[in-house]
């Protein structure tokens, strides 16, 4: 049987070209599901961005363990395809150890794959790391460090519908020595944040019941992205009860870029795209079945000393 | 009067981890369970207080503080008996919370314990 060719957009970054990135990796889940191998043709991408290679990389190892054939052409453009490479792509799907799921200490960038725990240990180190490229000497971030437990028990908790801790977490951390920037793009493949707050809302008994409704005071029209917008403003714990020591994880997110502990922070979930320090709340045509969280720390963000 | 004294990082472990014993290493289900609730028990009996130094470890999640000290008021209603205001305020009186490096996580504990939502602390 033949492989189904699909082309890559010729702007691979999630943030900026959003939908038609959604629209290819949708179109790979596709053939996934149907059990097709696909010859992807990545040869007139002229943007890409590490965003997209962690967007990209749970899929393809998805085929790997499915036993699903793949193949494909690199980029043409040599600067593209010397990103591609650095970026940990190819080390993260074709692992010399297959056990090895953290890798630390390279100079551009390093991809890892967290299973089903939470992980503090592993990127208390890499932060360690991401601060050598910011500050030049070992710091703490207990901000990034905080956030980054968040979304890995996010994950455990919220992601699947099926049995908490089945999905995975995969990070991407780039490191722009030129800037002194460290990037984060973090993503879990469940079901999004609006598809799992309506399967929880199902039953009367559940503390979501009716959270669309209590949430947007009953203003007909209001769009998820509205919606998300209250939640990270911890909109969506004030209006549900009971079990109120759950459901922080969000607005924590929100506080810890307010509090200058990351920058740049975005976050793309279902249909809604979120820049969140400028305020751009936006819903999107296509839906995204997971949870994709972007942000990035510089050296004007807060850190400590090692202690 | 003396203060019984904990210190995470020092006692506990630099990286806290998740809410649960069965979510991965250091939780904050551990913490409670095999130090603080012993020590709370210990200084109420005293009529002592405790600080509990968060300062020193690589960073906190939301669901491990929650689980440590929003948990211990769960602990004390539910296994304890204590009427939930009780547990509140004994647990707000009797644990100081010290914290330099990351001032507003005294705010965020001081919410969880009493059960306060965000927007209230905020």
């Amino acid at each position: 049987m033949g492989f189904e060719p699909i082309t890559a957009p010729s702007n691979l970054s999630f943030r900026s070209n959003v939908v038609e990135v959604i629209r290819f990796v949708n179109r790979l889940e596709a053939y996934f599901v149907k059990r097709k191998k696909v010859f992807i043709n990545f040869k007139h991408v002229k943007e890409l961005d590490y965003d997209a290679v962690v967007l990209l990389l749970p899929i393809l190892t998805r085929f790997k363990k499915e036993g699903i054939g793949f193949d494909g052409y690199l980029p043409v453009q040599p600067k593209i395809k010397k990103r591609l490479k650095d970026s940990g792509f190819f080390f993260s799907l074709f692992p010399p150890n297959e056990t090895n799921e953290f890798k630390y200490g390279e100079e551009n960038s390093i991809c890892t794959v967290g299973k089903t725990n939470v992980a503090q240990e592993h990127t208390a180190k890499l932060l360690e790391h991401a601060s050598l490229t910011i500050w030049n000497e070992h710091r703490r971030c207990p901000g990034v460090q905080g956030t980054l437990i968040e979304l890995m028990q996010n994950t455990r908790e919220h992601a699947s519908l099926e049995k908490e801790g089945e999905q995975h977490w995969w990070l991407s951390i780039n490191h722009d020595k030129t800037n002194n920037i460290v990037r984060f793009s973090f993503i879990d493949y469940g079901v999004g944040i609006f598809k799992s707050l309506d399967s929880k809302s199902n039953s009367s008994t559940s503390r979501f019941h009716g959270w669309r409704n209590k949430l947007s005071r009953g203003v007909l029209g209001t769009t998820d992205a509205e919606l998300f917008k209250k939640i990270l403003h911890g909109g969506l714990h004030a209006t549900t009860s009971g079990e109120e020591h759950r459901g922080r994880g969000l607005p924590k997110l929100y506080r810890t870029l307010k509090r200058n502990q990351i920058s740049n922070l975005f976050v793309i979930t279902n249909t809604v795209y979120a820049n969140v320090p400028s305020e751009d709340f936006r819903m999107l045509d296509e839906n995204f079945s997971g949870t994709f969280i972007y942000f990035e720390l510089n050296k004007y963000n807060h850190n400590l000393n090692l202690s | 009067m003396s203060t019984f004294k904990i210190s995470i990082a020092k006692q506990f472990t630099k990286t806290p981890g998740p809410r649960y014993i069965h979510e991965g290493k250091f939780s904050g289900e551990q913490f409670r369970l095999e130090y603080l609730y012993p020590l709370f028990i210990k200084a109420m009996q005293a009529n002592q207080k405790i600080e509990a130094v968060l300062d020193g470890t690589a960073g906190y999640g939301t669901s491990f503080l929650e689980e440590s000290f929003g948990g211990l008021v769960r602990q004390l209603v539910n296994k304890n008996g204590m009427d939930v205001k009780k547990a509140r305020s004994l647990v707000n009186d009797i644990i100081i919370i010290i914290s330099e490096e990351e001032e507003y996580l005294k705010d965020d504990i001081k919410s969880y314990v009493m059960g306060i939502p965000y927007e209230m602390v905020y």
